[in-house]
């Protein structure tokens, strides 16, 4: 009842000085939009890493032989891959998945060397997880018809000197025996990600060719796989589902620990970010606040004779603080959508630009969550109204005589 | 004996850098309900330290101010301000109202610090308006009204929640001498008719002429009481 004879003053009270409440409301809204906009931009940029790490060749998911991933050592194979490979293939979560071996060699062309982490691939497979196809720049791709046909790097390609249809030597330590055995590979294809460590490091043949070369028939070391719905990863039933018979199977988030720590360190900035606004925010509110009092000083004398106690006159200036909060909110809520919006009609292209090993390959689009049209809101909310407190109670201590005698 | 207003050597010394102010020495005053009283003197004398003191706007040095049997020294802050709701009015010389309420909403203010349902308020106020005489004029806000009428809202306000006693500091200062001599008899009116007790600090001759008893104070001192008329005699020989 009082209270909202009260929020009536204060509001009243507010509108006395129109551009003065606009302004700072303005203010106020443009940081709550600033934090709108940045957080869901770095939502935004977290998706689009994920994104970009995970399709350029991770894919959301790994399955290896246990202890293959820091090792590398080609002897810790996929155990029962083929009874996997056939789970999968039922599993409706997974949208596609490719099977990969890997070992490390060493290439040699006629004019030089160099170690390379060689891939034996599902030719048709492989298109569905990684974009290795898409950055073929010289030569195709690999073809399941080809024979001795090897897919490299850009990079490499420099420095080993070769181009399409040149020769490498390639020699590898076999299965098991850790035997040399060594392949002659035409070039058919050059690719250019925009991935340095890809481009000088990485180089693809058919996984049946490897199989062969290496002596390991029918094995692989690596299940790569798409989920239907990226979020997935972020949950525990794929690891838990195909972790088994000493096999080891991992979603993006542990695979690629720091992209999990880019966007914690986001989340971070996001914080520090909101924490600079509000202070420049509650400093606007409380110099207005403080405008607002020294000119009324003989009225709050009016309204202390009438009876009006101390701590109901600093709930007067609470309230006028909430009115202006409440504004501010309506005002930043729209343009901080509006910000969100515009820019993720086109969104900002950073693409080519690495961020965390990965690199950006599409515009950020900015995310719009029920998050920050809440929480950010009602922190402002709550800061206001804690920031409001010291001129409220300012006020209330100012003594009835002493303010009618200073203004008359 | 029932006194609205009780005094006992009050005074106040306001100290202001090395400067010591006596603004009041030792006043023993007594008021009784329905008096209609003008406090004078000259400018400075103290007339405004009393009204505030007597209201506990002002903390007191020494002495005691009894206030409907109270001593006002002894109340908290919290105290002080729900006893002026309850028991005074206020009248000041000028800018008496909150600009952004209306006629009507300044007039409730107070009973709804009381606590009072809306529609008695309502129903107050509108009561209040026609005795002061501004009916219709109620959902104006005071920079809507002239200087005249927005004393005698301040009128209603002061007398709506039947107060003991009104305190008016200089009411007519502001005013011509036409329309304050209609608000004074306004005043006289709701004395008379309603047994408001009045205290006015003033140098309006009208209002010392219009007043049962004239008190004029000097250098923060009582330097006359002088009692005008039969109505103040009989109320101080009724208390004795
Ligand atoms: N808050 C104050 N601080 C310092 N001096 C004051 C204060 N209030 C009143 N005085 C002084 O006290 C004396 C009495 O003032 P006041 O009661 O306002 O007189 P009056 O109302 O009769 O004109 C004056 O000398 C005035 O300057
Ligand atoms: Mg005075």
């Amino acid at each position: 009842m009082k209270i909202v004879f009260l929020l009536k003053l204060a509001w009243r009270n507010n509108l006395r000085n129109k551009r003065r409440t606009f302004l700072v409301s303005l203010m106020v809204g443009l940081g709550l939009a600033a934090l709108i906009f940045v957080d869901g931009m770095s939502i935004g940029m977290a998706d689009n890493i994920v994104r970009s790490a995970t399709s350029t060749f991770l894919g959301h998911a790994q399955i290896h032989g246990e202890g293959f991933r820091n090792s590398n050592d080609i002897d810790l194979v996929i155990n029962e891959n083929i009874g996997i490979l056939k789970q999968l293939a039922g599993d409706d979560k997974a949208e596609s998945f490719t099977p990969r071996a890997i070992s490390f060699s060493m290439f040699a062309s006629a004019s030089n060397s160099d170690s390379v982490m060689l891939y034996g691939i599902d030719v048709e497979r492989e298109k569905n997880i990684s974009k290795i196809n898409d950055f073929i720049n010289k030569g195709e791709f690999l073809k399941e018809s080809g024979q001795n046909e090897i897919l490299i790097g850009s990079e490499l390609a420099e420095n080993l000197e070769v181009g399409i249809g040149e020769h490498i030597i390639v020699t590898v330590a076999q299965y098991k025996t850790g035997e040399l055995a060594q392949g002659m590979f035409r070039v058919g294809g050059i690719f250019h990600s925009n991935s340095r460590q890809m481009d000088k490091n990485l180089a693809f043949i058919k996984l049946t060719e490897f199989q062969k070369l290496l002596a390991m028939n029918g094995k692989i070391h690596e299940i790569a796989l798409k989920f239907k719905d990226f979020k997935e990863a972020e949950n525990d039933f794929f690891s838990s589902k195909y972790s088994n018979k000493s096999n080891e199977a991992l979603s993006w988030p542990a695979l690629l620990p720091e992209v999990m720590a880019a966007s914690k360190m986001s989340a971070v900035g996001i914080l520090i970010t909101a924490i600079i606004l509000f202070m420049i925010v509650s400093l606007g509110i409380m110099n207005t606040l403080f405008m607002a009092i020294f000119e009324r000083v003989f009225e709050f004398g009016i309204l202390r004779s009438l009876g009006t106690r101390p701590f109901q006159l600093g709930l007067m200036i609470v309230l006028e603080a909430v009115m202006i909060a409440l504004t501010s909110i309506v005002l930043g809520s729209i343009i901080g959508f509006a910000a969100v919006y515009i820019v993720g009609i086109n969104g900002l292209d950073y693409s080519g630009i690495e961020f965390a090993g990965a690199t950006f390959l599409e515009p950020i689009i900015p995310v719009s969550r029920i998050f920050q049209y809440i929480v950010y809101p009602l922190v402002l909310m709550i800061f206001t109204v804690l920031i409001s407190i010291y001129p409220a109670f300012y006020a209330s201590k100012i003594t009835p005589v002493k303010a009618m005698r200073k203004s008359l | 004996m029932d006194y609205v207003i009780e005094t006992e050597s009050l005074s106040k010394i306001y100290i202001s850098g090395e400067i010591e102010v006596n603004a009041l020495k030792s006043v023993d005053l007594k008021i009784k309900k329905g008096e209609f009283i003008a406090i004078a003197g000259p400018s400075g004398s103290g007339k405004t330290t009393f009204l505030n003191l007597i209201s506990g706007l002002d903390s007191i040095n020494s002495g005691i101010a009894r206030l409907a049997g109270k001593d006002i020294s002894l109340m908290t802050k919290k105290e002080l301000s729900d006893f002026r709701r309850d028991h005074i009015g206020f009248i000041f010389q000028a800018y008496n109202l909150i600009p952004v309420l209306t006629a009507a909403e300044n007039i409730e203010y107070i009973m709804l610090l009381q606590n009072i349902s809306p529609a008695r308020r309502r129903e107050r106020t509108l009561k209040v308006l026609q005795d002061v005489d501004l009916s219709g004029k109620e959902n104006r806000f005071p920079s809507q009204l002239s200087g005249g009428q927005q004393q005698r809202v301040a009128i209603a306000r002061a007398i709506v929640s039947n107060p003991d006693i009104i305190l008016a500091d200089e009411p007519t200062a502001n005013l011509d001498s036409e329309t304050g001599s209609s608000l004074l008899d306004l005043m006289h009116t709701l004395n008379r008719k309603r047994g408001i007790t009045f205290v006015f600090a003033t140098h309006d001759p009208k209002i010392m002429d219009k007043s049962d008893r004239l008190i004029i104070f000097k250098d923060g001192k009582v330097d006359s009481d002088i009692i005008k008329n039969d109505r103040a005699q009989n109320l101080k020989n009724e208390s004795n």
